[in-house]
Protein backbone atom coordinates (compact mmCIF):
# COMPACT_ATOMS: atom_id res chain seq x y z
CA UNK A 1 0.00 0.00 0.00
CA UNK A 2 1.49 3.34 -1.09
CA UNK A 3 1.69 6.26 1.29
CA UNK A 4 -1.04 8.74 -0.11
CA UNK A 5 -3.32 5.21 0.02
CA UNK A 6 -2.43 4.99 3.75
CA UNK A 7 -3.20 8.32 4.78
CA UNK A 8 -6.10 8.52 2.99
CA UNK A 9 -7.20 5.86 5.63
CA UNK A 10 -6.08 7.32 8.35
CA UNK A 11 -7.62 10.27 7.57
CA UNK A 12 -11.35 8.48 7.10
CA UNK A 13 -10.84 6.19 10.04
CA UNK A 14 -10.13 9.68 12.17
CA UNK A 15 -13.08 11.08 10.43
CA UNK A 16 -15.15 8.15 11.74
CA UNK A 17 -13.91 8.66 15.01
CA UNK A 18 -15.09 11.64 15.06
CA UNK A 19 -18.44 11.08 13.48
CA UNK A 20 -18.84 8.82 16.73
CA UNK A 21 -17.96 11.58 19.06
CA UNK A 22 -20.80 13.82 17.43
CA UNK A 23 -22.77 10.98 18.11
CA UNK A 24 -21.99 10.92 21.41
CA UNK A 25 -22.45 14.49 22.84
CA UNK A 26 -25.84 14.32 20.05
CA UNK A 27 -27.97 11.63 22.20
CA UNK A 28 -26.29 11.92 25.94
CA UNK A 29 -29.95 13.93 25.73
CA UNK A 30 -31.74 10.45 25.20
CA UNK A 31 -30.50 9.19 28.63
CA UNK A 32 -29.41 12.51 30.78
CA UNK A 33 -31.75 15.32 29.71
CA UNK A 34 -34.87 14.18 32.02
CA UNK A 35 -32.71 13.08 34.99
CA UNK A 36 -31.10 16.45 34.96
CA UNK A 37 -34.18 18.12 34.35
CA UNK A 38 -35.90 17.39 37.07
CA UNK A 39 -32.95 17.74 39.37
CA UNK A 40 -31.91 14.05 40.36
CA UNK A 41 -28.22 14.34 39.03
CA UNK A 42 -26.22 17.84 38.67
CA UNK A 43 -25.65 17.96 34.57
CA UNK A 44 -21.94 17.10 35.14
CA UNK A 45 -23.02 13.91 37.22
CA UNK A 46 -25.14 13.01 34.81
CA UNK A 47 -22.67 13.41 31.63
CA UNK A 48 -20.09 11.81 33.40
CA UNK A 49 -22.60 8.85 34.13
CA UNK A 50 -24.25 8.39 30.90
CA UNK A 51 -20.20 8.35 29.28
CA UNK A 52 -18.96 5.73 31.60
CA UNK A 53 -22.34 3.69 30.60
CA UNK A 54 -21.56 3.93 26.90
CA UNK A 55 -18.06 3.30 27.38
CA UNK A 56 -19.10 0.14 28.91
CA UNK A 57 -21.95 -0.53 26.98
CA UNK A 58 -19.89 -0.06 23.53
CA UNK A 59 -17.21 -3.00 25.04
CA UNK A 60 -20.60 -5.44 25.89
CA UNK A 61 -20.80 -6.99 22.05
CA UNK A 62 -19.41 -6.07 19.33
CA UNK A 63 -22.00 -7.96 16.88
CA UNK A 64 -23.66 -5.12 15.44
CA UNK A 65 -19.98 -3.53 14.03
CA UNK A 66 -19.18 -7.40 12.98
CA UNK A 67 -22.36 -7.63 10.43
CA UNK A 68 -22.70 -4.07 9.63
CA UNK A 69 -24.56 -3.68 6.31
CA UNK A 70 -26.25 -0.84 5.39
CA UNK A 71 -29.47 -2.44 3.78
CA UNK A 72 -30.25 0.97 2.41
CA UNK A 73 -27.77 0.68 -0.30
CA UNK A 74 -27.36 -1.93 -2.86
CA UNK A 75 -23.85 -3.49 -3.57
CA UNK A 76 -20.98 -4.05 -1.53
CA UNK A 77 -19.91 -0.59 0.01
CA UNK A 78 -16.27 -1.33 -0.04
CA UNK A 79 -15.78 -1.88 -3.68
CA UNK A 80 -15.76 2.06 -3.83
CA UNK A 81 -12.79 2.82 -1.55
CA UNK A 82 -12.51 4.38 1.46
CA UNK A 83 -13.48 7.77 -0.30
CA UNK A 84 -16.57 6.89 -0.94
CA UNK A 85 -17.10 6.41 2.96
CA UNK A 86 -14.97 9.49 3.76
CA UNK A 87 -17.97 11.32 1.79
CA UNK A 88 -20.45 9.69 3.56
CA UNK A 89 -19.25 10.92 6.88
CA UNK A 90 -19.20 13.87 6.15
CA UNK A 91 -22.60 14.36 5.58
CA UNK A 92 -23.71 12.59 8.75
CA UNK A 93 -21.03 14.65 10.51
CA UNK A 94 -22.34 18.49 9.20
CA UNK A 95 -26.29 17.02 10.14
CA UNK A 96 -25.53 16.18 13.46
CA UNK A 97 -23.71 19.65 14.14
CA UNK A 98 -26.42 21.25 12.37
CA UNK A 99 -29.35 19.71 14.38
CA UNK A 100 -27.22 19.99 17.17
CA UNK A 101 -26.99 23.66 16.80
CA UNK A 102 -30.60 24.24 16.66
CA UNK A 103 -31.23 21.78 19.73
CA UNK A 104 -32.56 19.18 18.05
CA UNK A 105 -32.64 15.86 18.82
CA UNK A 106 -32.36 13.79 15.41
CA UNK A 107 -31.42 10.39 15.25
CA UNK A 108 -27.23 9.62 14.21
CA UNK A 109 -27.64 6.27 12.44
CA UNK A 110 -30.23 8.15 10.09
CA UNK A 111 -27.55 10.54 9.05
CA UNK A 112 -24.97 7.98 8.76
CA UNK A 113 -27.33 5.74 6.20
CA UNK A 114 -28.42 9.45 4.78
CA UNK A 115 -24.26 10.64 4.29
CA UNK A 116 -23.71 7.18 2.67
CA UNK A 117 -26.64 6.77 0.59
CA UNK A 118 -25.48 10.08 -0.70
CA UNK A 119 -22.33 9.14 -1.63
CA UNK A 120 -23.14 5.92 -3.12
CA UNK A 121 -25.81 7.44 -5.63
CA UNK A 122 -22.75 9.49 -6.74
CA UNK A 123 -20.49 6.62 -7.01
CA UNK A 124 -23.07 4.09 -8.30
CA UNK A 125 -25.97 5.75 -9.55
CA UNK A 126 -29.46 5.84 -8.35
CA UNK A 127 -29.91 2.08 -8.75
CA UNK A 128 -27.64 1.72 -5.86
CA UNK A 129 -30.39 3.21 -3.18
CA UNK A 130 -32.55 0.45 -2.25
CA UNK A 131 -36.29 2.72 -1.78
CA UNK A 132 -37.99 -0.38 0.03
CA UNK A 133 -35.26 -0.79 2.50
CA UNK A 134 -35.57 2.85 3.38
CA UNK A 135 -39.05 2.69 3.75
CA UNK A 136 -38.73 -0.31 6.07
CA UNK A 137 -36.10 1.21 7.99
CA UNK A 138 -36.51 4.41 8.62
CA UNK A 139 -39.75 6.08 7.01
CA UNK A 140 -41.78 3.30 8.96
CA UNK A 141 -39.66 2.92 12.59
CA UNK A 142 -39.47 6.76 12.28
CA UNK A 143 -43.64 7.13 11.95
CA UNK A 144 -44.17 4.11 14.85
CA UNK A 145 -40.95 4.50 17.24
CA UNK A 146 -42.32 7.47 19.00
CA UNK A 147 -45.76 6.31 18.95
CA UNK A 148 -45.16 3.28 20.95
CA UNK A 149 -42.53 5.27 23.49
CA UNK A 150 -45.52 8.10 23.65
CA UNK A 151 -48.09 5.59 24.58
CA UNK A 152 -45.29 3.37 27.08
CA UNK A 153 -44.91 6.53 29.21
CA UNK A 154 -48.09 8.55 29.22
CA UNK A 155 -49.63 4.83 30.75
CA UNK A 156 -46.47 4.72 33.02
CA UNK A 157 -46.85 8.31 33.79
CA UNK A 158 -50.44 8.32 34.25
CA UNK A 159 -50.06 5.02 36.64
CA UNK A 160 -47.14 6.68 38.58
CA UNK A 161 -49.60 9.70 39.41
CA UNK A 162 -52.78 7.38 40.47
CA UNK A 163 -50.60 5.28 42.69
CA UNK A 164 -48.73 8.00 44.06
CA UNK A 165 -51.94 10.63 44.55
CA UNK A 166 -52.38 12.79 47.63
CA UNK A 167 -54.18 11.08 49.94
CA UNK A 168 -55.52 12.31 53.63
CA UNK A 169 -52.61 13.82 55.42
CA UNK A 170 -50.37 12.09 53.39
CA UNK A 171 -46.98 13.82 50.90
CA UNK A 172 -47.51 12.11 47.52
CA UNK A 173 -43.23 11.50 48.27
CA UNK A 174 -42.81 11.48 44.51
CA UNK A 175 -39.12 13.28 44.91
CA UNK A 176 -38.20 9.68 45.65
CA UNK A 177 -38.75 8.65 41.68
CA UNK A 178 -34.95 10.42 41.28
CA UNK A 179 -33.14 7.68 42.90
CA UNK A 180 -35.32 5.69 40.82
CA UNK A 181 -34.41 7.76 37.46
CA UNK A 182 -30.43 7.18 38.27
CA UNK A 183 -30.81 3.58 37.45
CA UNK A 184 -33.52 3.76 34.31
CA UNK A 185 -31.09 6.65 32.66
CA UNK A 186 -28.25 4.48 33.04
CA UNK A 187 -29.90 1.80 31.72
CA UNK A 188 -30.90 4.11 28.48
CA UNK A 189 -27.21 5.11 28.64
CA UNK A 190 -25.69 1.48 28.42
CA UNK A 191 -28.17 0.79 25.45
CA UNK A 192 -26.93 3.53 24.06
CA UNK A 193 -23.42 2.63 23.99
CA UNK A 194 -24.60 -1.39 23.04
CA UNK A 195 -25.62 -0.20 19.60
CA UNK A 196 -23.78 3.62 18.44
CA UNK A 197 -20.33 2.71 19.41
CA UNK A 198 -20.46 0.08 17.18
CA UNK A 199 -22.03 1.48 13.85
CA UNK A 200 -18.52 3.42 13.93
CA UNK A 201 -16.73 0.22 14.66
CA UNK A 202 -18.58 -1.44 11.63
CA UNK A 203 -17.66 1.68 9.43
CA UNK A 204 -13.77 1.60 10.37
CA UNK A 205 -13.44 -2.05 9.69
CA UNK A 206 -15.26 -1.38 6.35
CA UNK A 207 -12.83 1.13 5.41
CA UNK A 208 -10.15 -1.71 6.44
CA UNK A 209 -11.71 -3.75 4.20
CA UNK A 210 -11.72 -1.66 1.38
CA UNK A 211 -8.33 -0.66 1.38
CA UNK A 212 -6.87 -4.32 1.60
CA UNK A 213 -5.86 -3.57 5.08
CA UNK A 214 -7.82 -6.62 6.98
CA UNK A 215 -10.14 -9.55 5.27
CA UNK A 216 -13.41 -9.66 5.44
CA UNK A 217 -14.72 -12.05 7.48
CA UNK A 218 -11.62 -11.11 10.34
CA UNK A 219 -13.15 -9.75 13.67
CA UNK A 220 -13.14 -5.92 14.53
CA UNK A 221 -9.71 -5.00 15.97
CA UNK A 222 -9.77 -4.03 19.45
CA UNK A 223 -7.93 -0.67 18.69
CA UNK A 224 -10.88 -0.03 16.52
CA UNK A 225 -13.32 -1.43 19.66
CA UNK A 226 -11.32 1.00 21.87
CA UNK A 227 -11.40 4.18 20.24
CA UNK A 228 -14.43 3.56 19.12
CA UNK A 229 -15.39 3.64 22.61
CA UNK A 230 -13.56 5.92 23.88
CA UNK A 231 -14.75 8.46 21.10
CA UNK A 232 -18.26 7.94 21.72
CA UNK A 233 -17.76 8.24 25.37
CA UNK A 234 -15.40 11.38 25.04
CA UNK A 235 -18.52 12.97 23.05
CA UNK A 236 -21.21 11.57 25.32
CA UNK A 237 -18.90 13.50 28.26
CA UNK A 238 -18.96 16.66 26.75
CA UNK A 239 -22.24 16.71 26.88
CA UNK A 240 -24.73 18.18 24.03
CA UNK A 241 -25.89 20.64 26.38
CA UNK A 242 -28.56 22.38 23.23
CA UNK A 243 -30.35 18.73 23.04
CA UNK A 244 -30.49 17.90 26.38
CA UNK A 245 -32.02 21.36 27.12
CA UNK A 246 -34.61 20.87 24.41
CA UNK A 247 -35.55 17.04 25.83
CA UNK A 248 -35.15 17.95 29.19
CA UNK A 249 -37.20 21.30 29.46
CA UNK A 250 -38.27 22.26 25.56
CA UNK A 251 -40.93 19.45 24.90
CA UNK A 252 -42.60 18.89 28.04
CA UNK A 253 -42.34 20.17 32.09
CA UNK A 254 -40.91 17.19 33.51
CA UNK A 255 -41.13 16.09 37.14
CA UNK A 256 -39.07 12.92 38.76
CA UNK A 257 -42.31 10.73 38.51
CA UNK A 258 -42.68 12.01 34.69
CA UNK A 259 -39.14 11.42 34.46
CA UNK A 260 -38.60 8.39 35.80
CA UNK A 261 -41.75 7.06 33.42
CA UNK A 262 -40.09 8.54 30.30
CA UNK A 263 -36.74 6.65 31.06
CA UNK A 264 -38.41 3.50 32.01
CA UNK A 265 -40.41 3.75 28.33
CA UNK A 266 -37.29 4.41 26.40
CA UNK A 267 -35.43 1.43 27.92
CA UNK A 268 -38.64 -0.92 27.20
CA UNK A 269 -38.90 0.59 23.78
CA UNK A 270 -35.58 -0.02 22.65
CA UNK A 271 -34.75 -3.32 24.37
CA UNK A 272 -37.86 -4.79 23.01
CA UNK A 273 -37.26 -3.45 19.59
CA UNK A 274 -33.63 -4.91 19.40
CA UNK A 275 -34.67 -8.27 20.64
CA UNK A 276 -37.84 -8.65 18.64
CA UNK A 277 -35.02 -7.54 15.66
CA UNK A 278 -37.12 -4.11 14.73
CA UNK A 279 -34.87 -1.48 14.96
CA UNK A 280 -36.01 1.68 16.35
CA UNK A 281 -34.18 4.80 16.95
CA UNK A 282 -33.39 6.02 20.49
CA UNK A 283 -33.64 9.29 19.57
CA UNK A 284 -37.02 9.12 18.56
CA UNK A 285 -37.69 6.64 21.14
CA UNK A 286 -36.44 8.96 24.13
CA UNK A 287 -38.05 12.25 22.21
CA UNK A 288 -41.32 9.91 21.68
CA UNK A 289 -41.24 8.85 26.13
CA UNK A 290 -40.69 12.95 27.00
CA UNK A 291 -44.25 13.91 25.13
CA UNK A 292 -45.93 11.30 26.28
CA UNK A 293 -44.84 12.12 30.33
CA UNK A 294 -46.05 14.89 29.30
CA UNK A 295 -49.36 14.26 28.38
CA UNK A 296 -49.55 11.71 31.20
CA UNK A 297 -49.31 14.31 33.82
CA UNK A 298 -52.33 16.75 34.48
CA UNK A 299 -51.47 19.91 33.84
CA UNK A 300 -48.23 19.76 32.55
CA UNK A 301 -47.85 21.20 29.38
CA UNK A 302 -46.31 19.79 25.95
CA UNK A 303 -45.07 22.32 23.50
CA UNK A 304 -46.04 21.33 20.36
CA UNK A 305 -44.36 23.73 18.11
CA UNK A 306 -41.04 22.19 19.74
CA UNK A 307 -42.25 18.63 18.87
CA UNK A 308 -43.11 19.85 15.58
CA UNK A 309 -39.46 21.25 14.65
CA UNK A 310 -37.94 18.15 16.17
CA UNK A 311 -40.11 15.65 13.66
CA UNK A 312 -39.50 17.63 10.54
CA UNK A 313 -35.53 17.35 11.39
CA UNK A 314 -35.92 13.59 11.80
CA UNK A 315 -37.92 13.53 8.12
CA UNK A 316 -35.16 15.93 6.74
CA UNK A 317 -32.38 13.93 8.38
CA UNK A 318 -31.84 11.41 5.67
CA UNK A 319 -32.16 14.07 2.45
CA UNK A 320 -30.02 16.87 4.39
CA UNK A 321 -27.84 13.84 4.98
CA UNK A 322 -27.45 12.40 1.38
CA UNK A 323 -27.56 15.76 -0.58
CA UNK A 324 -23.99 16.85 1.56
CA UNK A 325 -22.89 13.28 1.07
CA UNK A 326 -23.32 13.86 -2.36
CA UNK A 327 -21.64 16.89 -2.54
CA UNK A 328 -18.46 15.65 -0.78
CA UNK A 329 -19.02 12.43 -3.25
CA UNK A 330 -18.64 14.50 -6.20
CA UNK A 331 -15.59 16.32 -5.10
CA UNK A 332 -13.81 13.01 -3.74
CA UNK A 333 -15.01 11.44 -7.38
CA UNK A 334 -13.79 13.87 -9.10
CA UNK A 335 -10.89 14.87 -7.72
CA UNK A 336 -9.39 11.87 -6.18
CA UNK A 337 -6.92 12.04 -3.38
CA UNK A 338 -6.62 16.07 -3.99
CA UNK A 339 -10.92 16.27 -3.62
CA UNK A 340 -10.51 13.84 -0.87
CA UNK A 341 -8.34 16.94 1.02
CA UNK A 342 -10.48 19.49 -0.49
CA UNK A 343 -13.12 17.73 1.31
CA UNK A 344 -11.55 17.65 4.42
CA UNK A 345 -10.92 21.60 3.97
CA UNK A 346 -14.22 22.62 3.62
CA UNK A 347 -15.38 20.11 6.22
CA UNK A 348 -13.68 21.52 8.78
CA UNK A 349 -14.29 24.90 8.02
CA UNK A 350 -17.91 24.08 8.34
CA UNK A 351 -17.34 22.25 11.55
CA UNK A 352 -15.59 25.35 12.92
CA UNK A 353 -17.98 27.66 11.90
CA UNK A 354 -20.83 25.89 13.46
CA UNK A 355 -18.90 26.07 16.96
CA UNK A 356 -17.81 29.61 16.92
CA UNK A 357 -22.16 30.33 15.68
CA UNK A 358 -23.03 27.94 18.87
CA UNK A 359 -20.55 30.37 20.85
CA UNK A 360 -22.70 33.15 20.36
CA UNK A 361 -25.41 31.29 22.15
CA UNK A 362 -23.68 29.38 24.43
CA UNK A 363 -25.28 26.36 26.48
CA UNK A 364 -23.49 24.68 28.97
CA UNK A 365 -23.90 22.55 32.31
CA UNK A 366 -23.98 25.86 34.74
CA UNK A 367 -26.53 27.67 32.56
CA UNK A 368 -28.36 24.41 32.13
CA UNK A 369 -28.24 24.09 35.86
CA UNK A 370 -29.63 27.68 36.76
CA UNK A 371 -32.04 27.70 33.63
CA UNK A 372 -35.91 27.50 34.72
CA UNK A 373 -38.24 25.81 32.53
CA UNK A 374 -39.87 29.43 31.88
CA UNK A 375 -36.71 30.73 29.85
CA UNK A 376 -36.35 27.51 27.87
CA UNK A 377 -37.36 27.88 24.37
CA UNK A 378 -35.88 31.52 24.36
CA UNK A 379 -32.33 29.60 25.06
CA UNK A 380 -31.98 27.41 22.23
CA UNK A 381 -32.62 30.18 19.53
CA UNK A 382 -31.01 31.22 16.31
CA UNK A 383 -28.33 34.07 16.36
CA UNK A 384 -30.98 36.21 14.46
CA UNK A 385 -33.62 35.59 17.55
CA UNK A 386 -30.44 36.10 19.89
CA UNK A 387 -29.49 39.82 18.62
CA UNK A 388 -33.88 40.45 17.85
CA UNK A 389 -33.94 39.37 21.92
CA UNK A 390 -30.55 41.76 22.90
CA UNK A 391 -32.45 44.65 20.68
CA UNK A 392 -35.46 44.33 22.39
CA UNK A 393 -34.14 44.20 25.91
CA UNK A 394 -31.74 47.18 24.82
CA UNK A 395 -34.77 49.30 24.29
CA UNK A 396 -36.95 48.13 27.25
CA UNK A 397 -33.51 49.41 29.09
CA UNK A 398 -33.58 52.49 27.40
CA UNK A 399 -36.92 53.05 28.23
CA UNK A 400 -36.73 52.70 31.59
CA UNK A 401 -33.84 55.01 31.83
CA UNK A 402 -35.69 57.92 30.31
CA UNK A 403 -38.62 57.71 32.48
CA UNK B 1 -42.02 -5.04 -2.34
CA UNK B 2 -41.83 -3.40 0.94
CA UNK B 3 -42.52 -5.80 3.97
CA UNK B 4 -43.37 -4.75 6.98
CA UNK B 5 -42.81 -6.87 10.07
CA UNK B 6 -46.31 -6.05 11.43
CA UNK B 7 -46.50 -8.90 14.22
CA UNK B 8 -42.49 -7.79 15.31
CA UNK B 9 -43.72 -4.14 15.57
CA UNK B 10 -47.21 -5.29 17.43
CA UNK B 11 -44.53 -7.31 20.12
CA UNK B 12 -42.66 -4.77 20.62
CA UNK B 13 -45.46 -2.08 21.45
CA UNK B 14 -47.15 -4.71 23.61
CA UNK B 15 -43.89 -5.04 25.49
CA UNK B 16 -42.59 -1.51 25.78
CA UNK B 17 -45.98 -0.64 26.86
CA UNK B 18 -46.61 -3.66 29.59
CA UNK B 19 -43.16 -3.53 30.78
CA UNK B 20 -42.97 0.04 31.60
CA UNK B 21 -46.25 0.18 33.22
CA UNK B 22 -44.96 -2.96 35.30
CA UNK B 23 -42.09 -1.19 36.88
CA UNK B 24 -43.28 2.20 37.16
CA UNK B 25 -46.35 0.23 38.71
CA UNK B 26 -44.06 -1.72 41.21
CA UNK B 27 -41.65 1.40 41.46
CA UNK B 28 -44.64 4.00 42.55
CA UNK B 29 -46.30 0.94 45.01
CA UNK B 30 -42.67 1.11 47.12
CA UNK B 31 -43.21 5.28 47.14
CA UNK B 32 -46.65 5.06 48.33
CA UNK B 33 -46.01 2.66 50.85
CA UNK B 34 -42.50 4.27 51.80
CA UNK B 35 -43.95 7.06 52.78
CA UNK B 36 -46.94 6.03 54.29
CA UNK B 37 -44.38 4.44 56.55
CA UNK B 38 -43.17 8.02 57.27
CA UNK B 39 -46.56 9.21 57.84
CA UNK B 40 -47.34 6.04 60.05
CA UNK B 41 -44.41 7.24 62.43
CA UNK B 42 -45.18 10.90 62.61
CA UNK B 43 -49.01 9.90 63.32
CA UNK B 44 -50.78 10.80 66.19
CA UNK B 45 -52.96 9.60 68.90
CA UNK B 46 -52.56 6.05 68.18
CA UNK B 47 -50.67 3.48 69.84
CA UNK B 48 -46.78 3.58 70.08
CA UNK B 49 -46.67 -0.39 69.46
CA UNK B 50 -49.62 -0.31 66.59
CA UNK B 51 -48.02 2.45 64.64
CA UNK B 52 -44.73 0.59 64.59
CA UNK B 53 -45.95 -2.78 63.30
CA UNK B 54 -47.85 -0.63 60.68
CA UNK B 55 -44.56 1.13 59.65
CA UNK B 56 -42.61 -1.93 59.89
CA UNK B 57 -45.31 -3.84 57.19
CA UNK B 58 -45.43 -0.70 55.43
CA UNK B 59 -41.94 -0.54 55.04
CA UNK B 60 -41.31 -4.36 54.40
CA UNK B 61 -43.88 -4.07 51.12
CA UNK B 62 -41.89 -1.23 49.77
CA UNK B 63 -39.09 -2.81 50.07
CA UNK B 64 -40.37 -5.78 48.06
CA UNK B 65 -42.28 -3.69 45.24
CA UNK B 66 -39.12 -1.67 44.85
CA UNK B 67 -36.94 -5.49 44.32
CA UNK B 68 -39.55 -6.51 41.83
CA UNK B 69 -39.08 -3.10 39.51
CA UNK B 70 -35.18 -3.68 40.40
CA UNK B 71 -35.59 -7.29 38.40
CA UNK B 72 -37.57 -6.46 36.07
CA UNK B 73 -34.90 -3.69 35.10
CA UNK B 74 -32.17 -6.38 35.56
CA UNK B 75 -33.53 -8.71 33.13
CA UNK B 76 -33.51 -5.68 30.44
CA UNK B 77 -29.94 -5.67 31.23
CA UNK B 78 -29.78 -9.36 31.42
CA UNK B 79 -31.32 -9.36 27.62
CA UNK B 80 -28.91 -6.39 26.34
CA UNK B 81 -25.87 -8.84 27.13
CA UNK B 82 -27.67 -11.85 26.20
CA UNK B 83 -28.45 -10.33 23.39
CA UNK B 84 -25.63 -9.21 22.23
CA UNK B 85 -23.92 -12.41 22.73
CA UNK B 86 -26.40 -14.26 20.55
CA UNK B 87 -25.87 -11.58 18.02
CA UNK B 88 -22.10 -12.28 17.85
CA UNK B 89 -22.39 -16.24 17.44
Amino acid sequence: MDQTAFLVVVLVVALALFFDFTNGFHDTANAMATPIATGAMKPRTAVILAAVMNLIGAFISTAVAKTISVDTINGDLTKWGPAMIFAGLTGAILWNLITWFFGLPSSSSHALFGGLIGAAIVYGGFDAVNVTKIVEKVLIPALFAPFIAGVAAWLATSLAYIITGRSKNVATGRGKFKVGQVFSSSLVALSHGTNDAQKTMGVITLVLVAAGLQSGDAGVPFWVILSAAAAIALGTFSGGWRIIKTMGHGLAEIRPAQGFAAEVATGSTILASSYLGFALSTTQVASGSVIGSGLGRIGAKVRWGKAGQIVIGWFLTLPAAAAVGMLSALLTRGLGTAGLVLDAVLAIILIVVIFQMSRKNNINHKSLAESGVEEVGVAIASPKQVRKEAAKAKKAAKGKAKK
Amino acid sequence: MIEIKWNDLIMVAGAAIGVSALVVTLFALGVRLLTNAQHAVAGKGKKKGESVSKEIAFRFTAVIAFALASSVMAYGLYILVTFSKLQAK
